[in-house]
This record gives C-alpha cells, structure tokens and sequence, in this order.
C-alpha cells in the first residue's frame, strides 16, 4: 500500500467516524429533546466556513499554513462530512420553505460541483501525462499560433519544392480550419483524438496521389496533427480542470450568505436569541 | 525539442503569472510583450517609465550610454538600432488588448453570484406579500400542520417580538437558549388554554403538572441505559431524574416541531424519547414495561356506583330470570351466570368520541329493579315543633328570679325531631342547641336537666317560637327581616352557611305551612305571635298553669275559636298526655305554659280522625265518646265517617241531624298513602318531605351540603340524626341514595377529614380524563371491541378471598354510627374489583412493534388533563370531584320542579 493509499484509507476511516459521531449526537440530541437541529446547523455553517477557507489558504501562498495538499485532504473529506451534516441537519427532509430550498439547493449544487472536482482532478491529470507533452495552461494559445505557423511553413516549403500548389489545396481544404481552431471541454466527451484521426486518415488518403518528395513533408503535417492533438486535449482537460471551479466557487459564495441569513432567520423565529 | 511545444531552458521560458488577471491580448499570437498589461487590464505597450518610453524593451542604462535590453523570449538579442538618445526603445511594439485570466472571471462571478444573492435575498425579504413580519413568505420555512395552517398570515401570532442584542448573540449556549422559546411557547397558551391549569402555570414544566409533586412520584431508581443517561445529561440533567423535579421549562417546540408540511405529525415522539427523563426506563411495552398488577390497573380506584356484578349475576338476574320480571339484562344466561359479557352492552355503551364504556342511564339499566327503592324512603320532618319536655323546662323556669314560662307550645309534636329547622334557627338559638347536643341535653327529655342547660334550653325553644312566628307572617312587614315565607326561609339558611340555598326548599309549597298553621289552630298561633312579639321585647309568659296546644285529630276544618270553649288545660308536667277539654274560661291571653286543643267550630263536635301512624293519639276533647284504650280524637269533621274498627266521637252534626239522613262523608285524606310518590305534605303539624324517586333533587342538595363539611356539628347531626344514618348506611330518610351512588372522603392537605363527595354520575361520558383515575392513560374501548370481547380482558372474579369482596369496600351497615369510622371505607384505594386484574401480558399479545404497536403513546397522554395537575390522582379526586357533584345540584336546581300540583295536593289534603 503506498503513501496515497494510505492516505485514502486514513482519512476515510477519519471522516466516518466522525459521520458516526455526529449521527450518535444527532439521535441523543434528539432524544433529549435539545434542538438538534440548531447544534448541526453550528455544526454544518463551521464546517462550510471551514471548507472555504481552502480557497483563501491558496491566495496565501506565503503563509506557513499547512501543505496545501493537506489543505485538500481536509478540503475533500470535510466537504463528505458536511454532506452528510446537512442531512442530519435536514433531518432527511426535503426543504419547504423558500429561504431553506434555496439554500438547500445552493448546498446540493456546491456539493455536487465538489464531488465533480474531486473526480475530475482525480482523472485528467493521468489522462493528461498520458496524452503527451504535459503543457502550460496560460502557453497553450502561444503554442498553438506557434503550430499553426510552423505547419504553415511546411506547406509553403512543399510547395516550393514541387512547383504544385496541391499541398496549399490540401491545407486550405482540410488541416487549416483543424489548426487554426481551438478545443472546448466538449472534446473531452467522447474520443478526444477523434478529429486528429479523422484529419490523419484524410491525409493517408491524399497521401497516395503525391510525388515521392512530398511524401516527407507530409510525415511532418502528420506529426504536427499529433501534436495538435496533443494541444487540443491539454486545452480541453486543463480547461475543465478550471472551469469546475467557476460553478463550486461562486456558489459557495452564495451559499455562505445564504446560511448566514437563515441561521439569523432559524435563531430569532426559533426562540433562540 | 521540435515535436515539442515547451522549451526548459530557462532563457527560452517566459515567467508566467497565473494568479495575475490579465495577460497580453497578443500571448495568443505568441508576441506578448515582456510588459503584460497592467492590474486594471490596461496595456502596457508603448508606455513611459521615468520619461522613457518602453517598446520591446526599456532600454537600461550603462554608464553614460544607454543599452538595449531586450531579452531572448521578446525579441531575441539587442537590437542592431540600439535605444534612442533619451533612453527610449527604438523599436515599439503594437498596443494590444488584453485579455482577463480565467481567475479574473471566476473572481468577477464569484463577486456577480454574492451580489446577486445578496440582491436575491433584500428582494425576498423586503416582499411582504402577507402582513405581519419581515419577508412572512420568504422566511417561512414550511407550510404550518392543518391545524395550525390559519395562522400562517401573521407570524407575530406564535413568535414573540424579536429583540436581538449583543449580549443575546453571545450567549450562545443551552441554558440561554430557552428564554424566547417559552416567550413564543405562551402565545401558543392564547389557544391551548386548558395545557398547564389555571393560567397556564404548569404549562411548560414536564407532564404540564407541578414539579414537586412530579418528583414525589419519581421512584428514584437508576437508569440502565447509558445512552439515555448520555442523553439526559445533554437534555441538561444533571442527575437523573431532575427534570422531573428541576422546574425546568420546556418550550411547546421542544416536541412540537412545526413548518414540517400540512400533514405533518405534532405529535411524533418516539418511544425513547419518553424514557429519557422517566426513572425507570426499559426495552419495550413487552420487556420492561411495568407489569399492570403493580399497579392495579384498570381498578384502581372505587366504582362511583355500588354494583356487585357477582351478586347480581349470580342471585339477583337468576331470581328475575324464574320470575320472567323485568330488569334481566339482554343477552344473560342463566346457566352461565358469570358469561356476562353477552349482555355487557345492556348496561355499557361504548362512547365513539372518548373510546370509554359508559354506564348508561338509570332508566336503562337501573330502574327496572330498583324505582321502588328510590320511593319507599322515610318521610323526613323538616319544619315543625319538636317534641319538648315543657313541663320540665316550665318548672326549671318557674324557679328563676324572674319566674317566667315558655308559653305555648304543641302538647303533640312528632316524635321524628326536624331537623332541618336548626338551618333555621338564629345564630345565638342553634349556638344554644349545639351546646346542648354536646352535653346530650335533648328537649324532649329534660327531667334532669341542668340548670347551667337552662338558658339554652329556654332559648332553642324561643328560636323555634320565633320560626314559627316569623314564617306565620303573611307580609315581608309583619317580620323584623322585612322578608316571608320562601326569602325568609332562605335567609336563614344562608345565615345558617349553606350555599345551596334554594336547593334545600326545593318546591315547598306556601300551603303546606299554611295547613300547619291551620292545623294549630289559628288562636294558637296568634298566641304564639304574641308570645314571640313580647319575647323579642324581653317580656316572657308569666309562670302560671302550663298548657301546650292540643293538636286536632283532624285539620280539615280548621275554624276560629269561639269562646274559646274549646280549649282544655294540660296537665301540668305531662304536657303529651294532656288533651283538650273546653276550657274557654282557661284560655288567657298570653298564657304562660298553656297547652292549647286545636280550635273548633263547635265544642260539641267531633269528627274521627285516622289514627296517626305509631299509636299517637291527638285530639280535641271528646264529650261524648272516647276510643278503646283511653285515647280520644276530636277534630271537627262534618260528616266523616270512622274507618272501620275504630270508634270515634260522633260528629256534632249527627248528634242534631237526624240519624235518617245520611249526607256522604268525606274521611279524611291518609296522608302517608296519599303520598306515595313522594313531595311535600303537612302532617300533624309537621311539614315533612319524601323522596320523590332517582334523583330527588331535594334529598340531592341536603346530602351534599351535609356532606360537604362533616366537621360542622350541625351537619354532623342532621347527617346522622336527622337523615337517620345512625342507623345504618342506607338510611331510608334519604330514599336510599346511597345504597348505590358511592361517597369520597374530603381531606385536607393535613390529612384531616373534610367531608365527603357524592358520585351522582356513573362513569360516563362526563367523567374526563381528567377525573379518571388515570388521566394519563389512555385506552379505547372502541378499536378493542372490533377484535375482543369483554370476556378477553374483564374477567369476573367469581371466588373473591375473604375480605376482598366488592361490598367490603364500601361502607355498610353501622359504619356511620361513630365519626371516628364514617369513612374508614370511603377511601378510593380501599376497592376490591369484581373482576380480576388485567394483566400486560394480554395487551401484549397484540401490542408489539410489528402488529398493533408498542409506542408509549399509544396508551399514554403527555400534558396532564388536569388543571393544575395532581400530586395523586386520588388525591386529586378528593378535592376536585366535588365539582361535578355540585353541576349535579346546579343541573337539579335548575331543572324543572317535578309536578308540583302533586307535591301541592299531597300536602294540602288535610
């Protein structure tokens, strides 16, 4: 069992029993008739405040706060414990009231963001190595002008050499709109190589009807469509890799704003301030 | 390094920033510039630093020249044109326009996404779509139960004023929690008024009943489980069992959770839920649950009516079945006595609403059997002269300084001594009699009489002469009151402390006095007036020859005196053996001692008279004839004729009419058969009263305002004297109502013996359960009867052990000679069922989890029916069941008088 087994099982172990702590509190709270209801919704609102604190640690790069990947640990397995909070929370109920449904539903989304982040960078990045040339975010759009330039030259030097404007033809009617476009996370549903492969066995085809010292130049807008596929998936992952973030951030925001009213609401009409 | 994009070669690698919010708009071309564009996005091409303007460098200075600085990844090596001569880059670059990073535009929506929430909730909470709070709508959490579902306008109505404060917001703890809980929880008292008794005092404490008497129920036993015990300690017990006694206040949200939908259950409370703070605790209904023999459930108290089910199954319905009479119940057989469920129903009806088996009504079940009963009691004398030694007394008085006589006074009074007529006396005259009563001083028997006595003796008499005399009067002016007949009568009673003033002359009718004053003779009475009138101006009858009024055998025909002829002297010292003699030459003014024969029309003649029950004897003088055995009659009767058997005077109209013409008689009335049925009659002077069946109210009032205070002598006295429960329990002067209808002991909070309450109502649909013995219990007879019948759960005791017999807990014969003792056996407690005792084991046989249940609330209510709550049940019963024993009265007071031409004619025929 290696380091991040280890962890994995650690931290499980650690996040179910607390779910079992706070299950038994929660029942003798509600045999001994205390407001249960009010200990969770503590319990719940420190443990959303806490959870997104992991986004202000990470604007305080320089702060001695922890590793940040202990800050993640903390991040993915107090984001299940609070899941499991706010159903006791609930207690297993589905909101009725306006105020609560909407909280209800900016939890369910923040959660349901969470999970989804925890898959997706739990799956990209292998995907990602596995790919190719693991690449820059920020550079990619650099790289891909730097593609399109270099298959551009290539096709001129073709040119060139045969006196034929075949190889501009082909450019302009098939690898042009493939290199000069720019992935979306769309790529990612599906066979992400599916256009490189559909744009290669295109050229296998032309490939039969060009002279012998075409042949290499061809070899090169090969390679570069593999590269370009390479790009368009680095794109495409790294971008979902961010754009999760865009739904689970936000919200999050919501949510703590939200909570902080309905607590207000829940203490001052429950008879507890 | 051509099949790939990144080159790690430090001087070949830009410095990306990330975190930063906006890159170069010509980073996509592969051109940006070493720049990038400032914080706000603005770019940054061309821009001057220290007067120099940048391009594709800022030229750095070196010594007195400037160099180009252009670095590999913008541009390559300096420049061949190197900077301009102020510093400037010679070659500028294209502004562009930057571009925001993708951590610009998540950090713009994050702030888009609080704003708009923020935004999202002022609109909601500034809507006011229903009146009554800030955003009603918004903030509901959830629809209100149905029952509650009217509310839901106006949150004011159930949630108390919010004031919040710092030092609100900082108290933050359990113990703190509660105080606006129970602010909100007393609004809910606007409508649930009958939780927590009067003014809702113990509406927030455990069981809505009182602390203290809560914790004296505690059995203080440990608990077994430690998660309860965790539990209780988190309730905020600090030791088991102290909420019970702690006084803690329990809000109505505690248990009742609202804003869970219009179908939610207010209700809901777990099994363990209830055990948290009880002392003992355990698994289930069927293991753990205390066992019913413990605690004598269901009997645990006395039946309200006395009914031996064995008697009555075994004996009286098996008599009835030879006889075919009426008053078997439907559905008993007589071979199987003790299978009596068959004909439960003839005498139980199940209540849908209450789920009890009522006892129906006297008239179904009862009646049949036991009407007569309720009509053959004794008359009771109520006002009237009693019997006195006069003589005695005259001859005590006579020894006085100032000698002085009691004047006159019936020679014939009753034996049956009235009673009721010390209600009636001045304060000062019943204060004399009780003084009396506790030395045995009776004035009937005053031979030995003391002469300390004397005086109190004298002034009983007095305030019986002054009754008389006041309640002779015709108008509210002849008496010093102001007040006659009924007004007079009742401002006695109240003088006299009793509350249930009219109830006690319930429908005394004005002729029956009258008759009575008739029936004295109309001279007496004027004596008597006179006497009265001379005594209130401390002048008494003069010490002379003694006489009493002769009481007429007949009083059909009452007529002034003429000449007084009529009027024979007593024998003085034996004033009840005197009888009349024409003595119209005897007849002072305002003889003192006199003894008076009752006025008639003519000295001469004479009607017979019945004669009165228990051989006495009354009569005017007869000349011409005396009965057998010394006793003479003479009242004057027209032309009645003597009863067969008796021989009577002749009546002056036969002596002169002649024998031939015989006019009908008219005997007359014999008024203890007239008045069968009960009411109202005069008889011998004495106005008396007879059950008039099941539920008299009369007889209902006198019992229970006798009842009510046993420790008052006078009540004490007419109980056990007057009503004859001296002689034994079911006293027939009563029509022997409590032969069935049970009593409770009074006690006060030492202990001591009050009184006693009457249980007029069976077990019905007026018995709350709040009466009930159990009011936190809860059964329904109803749902059971669908899947049992009676025999499963009641059965009869047919072989009680000695002295467990049903009747043995009731008081019987001779249990009320002594005070001491009256209600040795009237205590709830003190009960022996006719059925055995109803085990847990037969409830649960059905009640477990997966058939009919086994939640603690099936059977067991939380808030406590009653008022304030008892410390007891039993004790509670003795002091609160005195109240629907007073609606009883209240109900027969109101109730239309039975027939009162009846009652009229009984005691009007003379």
């Amino acid at each position: 069992m290696n380091f991040f087994a280890r962890r994995r099982l650690r931290n499980t172990l650690l996040c179910l029993v607390g779910m079992v702590l706070a299950y038994g509190l929660w029942r003798m709270l509600k045999v001994a008739l205390r407001p249960a209801a009010i200990y969770t919704g503590f319990a719940l609102l420190a443990l959303v405040l806490a959870l997104a604190l992991f986004n202000g640690r990470k604007k305080l790069p320089f702060l001695p706060l922890l590793k940040a990947s202990s800050w993640l640990q903390f991040h993915i397995y107090a984001g299940w414990l609070s899941v499991f909070m706010f159903l006791l929370h609930s207690g297993f109920r589905l909101p009725t009231g306006t105020l609560e449904t909407i909280l209800a539903v900016l939890f369910v989304i923040v959660a349901l963001s969470g999970v989804a982040g925890l898959f997706i960078t739990r799956l990209l990045p292998p995907a990602i190595t596995r790919s190719g040339e693991p690449l820059v975010y920020e550079r990619i759009p650099r790289y891909q002008h730097a593609l399109r330039t270099e298959v551009e030259d290539i096709v001129e030097d073709a040119e060139r050499q045969s006196g034929s404007t075949a190889m501009g033809n082909f450019y302009m009617s098939t690898l042009a709109p493939y290199f000069q476009g720019r992935s979306s996370v769309f790529l990612l549903a599906g066979n992400p190589s599916r256009h490189a492969q559909r744009i290669l066995g295109q050229m296998d085809e032309y490939c039969r009807y060009l002279d012998e010292e075409l042949v290499g130049s061809m070899e090169q807008l090969r390679d570069c469509v593999e590269r370009k596929r390479n790009l368009d998936f680095q794109n495409a992952a790294q971008r979902l890799l961010k754009l999760w973030l865009f739904v689970h951030i936000p919200f999050t925001y919501s949510l703590i704003i939200v909570a902080l009213v309905h607590a207000w609401v829940a203490l001052v009409y429950g008879g507890r301030l | 390094m051509a099949d790939k994009f990144q080159d790690i070669r430090h001087r070949h690698t830009t410095y990306d920033r990330p975190n930063e919010g906006w890159v170069c708009g010509a980073e996509c071309q592969g051109k940006s510039c070493y720049l990038g564009p400032d914080a706000k996005g603005k770019c940054r091409a061309g821009m001057k630093f220290d007067g120099r303007k940048s391009g594709e460098c800022l030229p750095r200075r070196s010594g007195d020249q400037w160099q180009c600085a252009r670095v590999e990844t913008h541009g390559g090596e300096p420049c061949k044109e190197g900077p301009l001569p102020d510093g400037s880059c010679c070659r500028a670059i294209a502004p562009c326009q930057p571009t925001p990073t993708l951590r610009r535009v998540r950090g713009i929506l994050s702030k888009v996404a609080a704003v708009m929430t923020v935004a999202l909730l002022v609109a909601l909470l500034a809507h006011q779509p229903q009146e009554g709070g800030l955003g009603t709508a918004a903030i509901n959490p959830g629809p209100l139960t149905a029952a509650h579902s009217t509310l839901k306008s106006n949150c004011q109505q159930c949630h108390s004023d919010m004031q919040l404060g710092p030092e609100k917001l900082l108290a933050m703890h359990s113990a703190n929690f509660d105080h606006r809980a129970i602010a909100d929880s007393q609004l809910c008292l606007g409508c649930h008024q009958e939780i927590g008794g009067n003014g809702g005092r113990y509406a927030f404490t455990a069981h809505t009943m009182d602390p203290k008497k809560l914790q004296a129920k505690s059995k203080g036993e440990s608990r077994p489980d430690p998660l309860l015990r965790l539990a209780s300690y988190l309730a905020g017990e600090k030791t088991p069992g102290a909420a019970s006694g702690s006084g803690e206040q329990l809000a109505c949200g505690t248990c009742h959770n609202e804003h869970h939908g219009l179908m939610a259950d207010l209700k809901s409370f777990t099994n363990r839920q209830c055990q948290v703070c009880h002392q003992q605790q355990f698994e289930s209904f069927s293991h753990g649950h205390p066992d019913f023999e413990a605690v004598s459930y269901p009997a645990s108290r006395r039946t309200r009516i006395f009914f031996d089910h064995l008697t009555h199954y075994s004996k009286h319905f098996p008599e009835k079945t030879k006889d075919a009479a009426k008053g078997v119940p439907a559905g008993f057989k007589a071979d199987a006595p003790h299978g009596e469920s068959l004909s439960c129903a003839a005498c139980h009806a199940s209540n849908s609403s209450s789920g009890t088996m009522n006892v129906v009504s006297y008239e179904k079940a009862c009646a049949d059997c036991h009407e007569n009963d309720t009509r053959s009691g004794n008359k009771l004398p109520v006002i009237g002269y009693p019997q006195l030694d006069l003589a005695a007394l005259n001859s005590k008085l006579e020894a006085e300084q100032k000698p002085r006589s009691l004047g006159t006074w019936p020679a014939d009074a009753p034996n049956d001594f009235p009673w009721l007529i010390l209600y009636l006396l001045p304060e000062d005259a019943r204060a004399a009699w009780q003084r009396l009563a506790a030395q045995k001083v009776f004035l009937h028997d005053l031979a030995s009489i003391k002469q300390e006595h004397v005086a109190d003796a004298e002034r009983v008499v007095w305030g019986i002469k002054e009754l008389f005399r006041d309640l002779c009067a015709s108008a509210p002016s002849d008496t010093p009151s102001g007040q006659v007949g009924h007004a007079e009568i009742i401002r006695r009673l109240v003088a006299a402390g009793c509350n249930e003033r009219e109830g006690l002359i319930n429908g005394l009718p004005p002729d029956a006095f009258d008759q009575m004053r008739e029936f004295l003779g109309a001279d007496a009475c004027m004596k008597i007036m006179q006497e009265v009138d001379a005594f209130r101006t401390k002048v008494y009858p003069a010490a002379t020859p003694k006489e009493s009024v002769r009481k007429p055998e007949n009083a059909a025909a009452p007529a002034p005196a003429v000449g007084g002829e009529n009027f024979a002297p007593a024998a003085p010292g034996n004033a009840s053996e005197s009888f009349g003699a024409p003595a119209a030459a005897a007849m002072p003014p305002t003889g003192g001692g006199e003894s008076f024969a009752p006025p008639t029309v003519k000295s001469e003649s004479f009607a017979p008279a019945p004669a009165p029950p228990g051989g006495e004897s009354f009569g005017a003088p007869a000349p011409a004839a005396a009965p057998p055995g010394g006793e003479s009659f003479g009242a004057p009767a027209p032309a009645a004729a003597p009863p067969a058997g008796e021989s009577f005077a002749a009546p002056a109209a036969a002596a002169t009419a002649p024998a031939a013409v015989a006019t009908p008689r008219i005997d007359p009335l014999d008024r203890m058969n007239w008045t069968s049925s009960g009411g109202w009659h005069q008889e011998y002077g004495t106005i008396y009263y007879k059950s008039t069946g099941h539920a008299d109210p009369l007889l209902k009032a006198w019992l229970e305002h006798v009842l009510e205070d046993v420790r008052d002598p006078l009540r004490l006295a007419t109980l056990r004297e007057g009503f004859g429960f001296d002689k034994g329990a079911l006293s027939p002067a009563t029509g022997h109502c409590l032969k069935c209808h049970t009593i409770e002991e009074r006690r006060d909070q030492q202990g001591q013996l009050t009184g006693a309450v009457i249980n007029w109502l069976a077990y019905g649909k007026h018995t709350s359960p709040a009466s009930s013995d159990r009011p936190l219990t809860r059964y329904n007879h109803m749902s059971h009867l669908l899947a049992a019948d009676c025999r499963q759960c009641h059965v009869t005791l047919t072989q009680p052990a000695a002295g467990q017999e049903y009747a043995a807990a009731f008081p019987g014969e001779g249990s009320w000679n002594a005070a001491a003792n009256w209600f040795e056996k009237a205590g709830l407690a003190h009960f022996h069922s006719n059925f055995e005792q109803i085990s847990k084991t037969t409830c649960a046989e059905c009640h477990t989890p997966a058939k009919s249940g086994d939640s603690c609330l099936q059977c067991h209510a939380y808030h406590h029916p009653a008022p304030d709550g008892p410390a007891d049940m039993l004790e509670w019963l003795r002091s609160h069941e005195a109240k629907p024993a007073k609606t009883g009265t209240q109900r027969a007071d109101k109730r239309p008088a039975a027939p009162a031409s009846g009652k009229i004619k009984t005691a009007a025929v003379p």
